[in-house]
């Protein structure tokens, strides 16, 4: 036997993924990490990983510490306890409608009420019955989201913690908190911990200030910009046929070529999809200044590959975008695969958009994006044309994942669904792993209690098999 | 929770597809039979493993879920009426030693169902009992395909497949 192994095994070791595979992944996965919010953001992709392992990170903590409070998370006891009917602790949520949870000993809630007028009205019809603590946590947090309390734009907040009765309360403390943050981080804010007193926790969320940008040149003295430049996108990548661009490579007047990562650092200009490429290419251009009203010469983008419906594409989106930084500079598609950008008219009409190119990239992070101008709408709209379009422009919603082991089925989907994602239940065949405490009740969730998922992600819950 | 960067996930995510990504292909291709194929499911199993993956404790379970993840990937894929017209063509196996290639696709012949015990069995090193777990079946059940796999192997190659 031991001979068949090896030859087996020498057999399929023979068989190799092809070349540069690993490198490739991990390409891939990079790149899915900055695009995680349906968007590339180059600018943000050292917070938006943190972020991501952020959540991460918090699940572990989370699993580790919170084991109490999360049934199944410690181990093979999946059951949920029944609520023993006794209030052995009081936690209260305070960032102006308050909650307060009366939680039995077993860390599953009795009931839910509002201590003031708003936060009856925050929870008023809302059904806690037989979750748990950081179960019903959440679904107050996604409310707090649903009826704006936590926004992206928020300035600053405190929320207050507390939790009275008997010992352990801090681990509630900690469930809130944790709930809390892993909604901030979706929404980028900043969260700042005060321990007030024993058993109470102030939570200050605020808007993070822009973070100067690691290793950013320095700004492009006047008399050094090229008085022309030419721009190549490479389209020659491993999925050639769609369009992605493989790099982008910038020759300067005297005829040195960089890839884009030299001249505009942090802009991460490969891997996107051909339009959105252009909008970061243009948009990098007209902040560094290469493309101003000082462009004596004139610019090339030369997009070897590119079918004509992709370059009239980026033709319009570039003239756009000049249009609206208020450039006096126009482009035209010189020939098949060649865009010109050059001086231009003056623009007829000196309306601009309600916001700044600068701001408009915000925006496109943000969640409400209905106050932009049309033109800047058009802008986004073919930007993100290849990257569901449209889509892109409707508001987003985020919702944390609650903890579904152990519970039963409908349990589990009911609550899937009120939290605000779309169950998908798998059930497992009955075999010799199978344990009869697993009957019908959830025994693996693939994906992290704790992480933010956008609102109508799929989930998988496996049922156990009926013994 | 201090997290340094995205290099922090960098080095997460590298260590995974080094340590794993080839058993991840390879596993695929003995579902898929097609290296384009499987190539793609192992990176699909690696934006998974980053997005999803629940907070793993030990090595032992970071292998199992990857395992499990991939086979699930695969089955999805084969069920999808685009894998069921494709054909397992020779030379996927072009660029292999002739002994190698020979013995790889007599096992690609085989049922889906002794192909995968097999393959576990053999290159994975797995015992019947871990086999078991991964494909959510008996050990004995498994034993059954292993043997029949076996036989069937050995029916068609001879001597080249000795036991």
């Amino acid at each position: 036997m031991s001979k068949n192994q090896n030859t087996y095994q020498k057999a399929m070791e023979d068989l190799r993924p092809s070349e540069g595979f690993q490198e490739r992944s991990l390409a891939a996965v990079k790149h899915a990490a900055l695009k995680k919010k349906g968007t590339i953001y180059p600018r943000r992709s050292a917070y938006l990983g943190a972020a991501l392992i952020a959540c991460l990170v918090l699940a572990l903590f989370g699993l580790s510490r919170l084991g109490v409070f999360l049934p199944g998370a410690g181990g093979r006891e999946t059951t949920p306890a029944a609520p023993s009917g006794e209030t052995v602790f009081i936690a209260r949520l305070n960032i102006n409608p308050g909650v307060e949870f009366r939680v039995d000993e077993s860390g599953m809630i009795l009931s839910v009420t509002g201590t003031n007028e708003d936060g009856a009205a925050l929870i008023a019809g809302m059904d806690f019955t037989g979750l748990s603590f950081e179960n019903a946590t959440i679904l107050v947090v996604n409310r707090l989201i649903e009826e704006n309390y936590i926004t992206a734009s928020m300035v600053a907040e405190d929320i207050l913690l507390s939790v009275s009765g008997g010992a352990g309360g801090e681990d509630l403390l900690t469930v809130m908190s944790s709930v809390i943050r892993s909604a901030a981080s979706q929404y980028d804010l900043s969260v700042e911990t005060r321990e007030k007193e024993a058993n109470q926790l102030e939570l200050l969320l605020a808007s993070k200030p822009e973070e100067p940008q690691e290793g950013e040149l320095p700004a492009v003295k006047e008399e050094e910009l090229p008085l022309s430049l030419q721009v190549e996108y490479d389209l020659t990548g491993r999925n050639a046929p769609y369009s992605e661009v493989n790099d982008v490579r910038l020759t300067l007047e005297n005829g040195e070529t960089y890839p884009s990562y030299q001249i505009l650092t942090s802009y991460d200009l490969a891997g996107g999809s051909v339009n959105f490429t252009t909008f970061w290419c243009t948009y990098a251009l007209m902040e560094k200044g290469y493309l101003s009203n000082d462009l004596a010469g004139q610019a090339v983008i030369r997009m070897p590959g590119a079918t004509a419906e992709q370059l009239s594409g980026v033709e319009r989106l570039i003239s756009l975008m000049l249009e609206d930084g208020m450039l006096l500079l126009k482009a035209e598609i010189a020939d098949a695969e060649t865009i010109r950008i050059c001086r231009g008219e003056a623009l007829a009409s000196e309306e601009t958009g309600r916001y700044t190119l600068s701001q408009l990239v915000d925006i496109m992070y943000a969640k409400d994006r209905e106050d932009i101008s049309a033109r800047q709408k058009e802008i986004l709209k073919i930007a993100f044309s290849e990257n569901g379009g449209e889509d892109f422009l409707r508001p987003r919603y985020f919702a944390v994942v609650p903890n579904f082991i152990g519970m039963t089925e409908e349990e589990a989907a009911a609550l899937c669904e009120r939290v605000g994602f779309v169950p998908s239940v798998v059930r497992e065949p009955f075999t010799a792993e199978s344990k009869p405490e697993e009957a019908g009740r959830v025994i693996f969730q693939d994906c992290n209690p704790g992480g933010t998922w956008e609102v109508g992600t799929k989930f998988q819950l496996n049922i156990g098999a009926a013994h | 929770m201090e997290v340094s960067s995205l290099s922090g996930l960098e080095e997460e995510m590298e260590g995974v597809i080094g340590k794993y990504g080839e058993q991840i292909f390879r596993l695929a291709f003995a579902y898929l039979k097609d290296r384009a194929g499987a190539e793609d499911v192992a990176q699909e199993v690696f934006l998974a493993y980053m997005e999803k993956a629940p907070g793993f404790l030990r090595e032992e379970q970071k292998k199992s879920w990857l395992m499990r993840v991939t086979g699930n990937k695969c089955k999805n894929l084969l069920k999808s009426a685009w894998h069921q017209k494709t054909v397992f063509l020779e030379e996927e196996l072009h660029d292999l030693p002739e002994h190698s290639a020979a013995l790889l696709s007599a096992v690609l012949s085989l049922e889906e169902k002794y192909r995968i015990p097999i393959h576990l069995f053999y290159y994975g090193g797995y015992s019947l009992r871990e086999i078991a777990r991964l494909l959510r079946s008996n050990p004995a059940t498994v034993g059954t395909w292993l043997a029949r796999g076996r036989a069937l192997l050995k029916s068609m190659m001879g001597d080249d497949w000795n036991e």
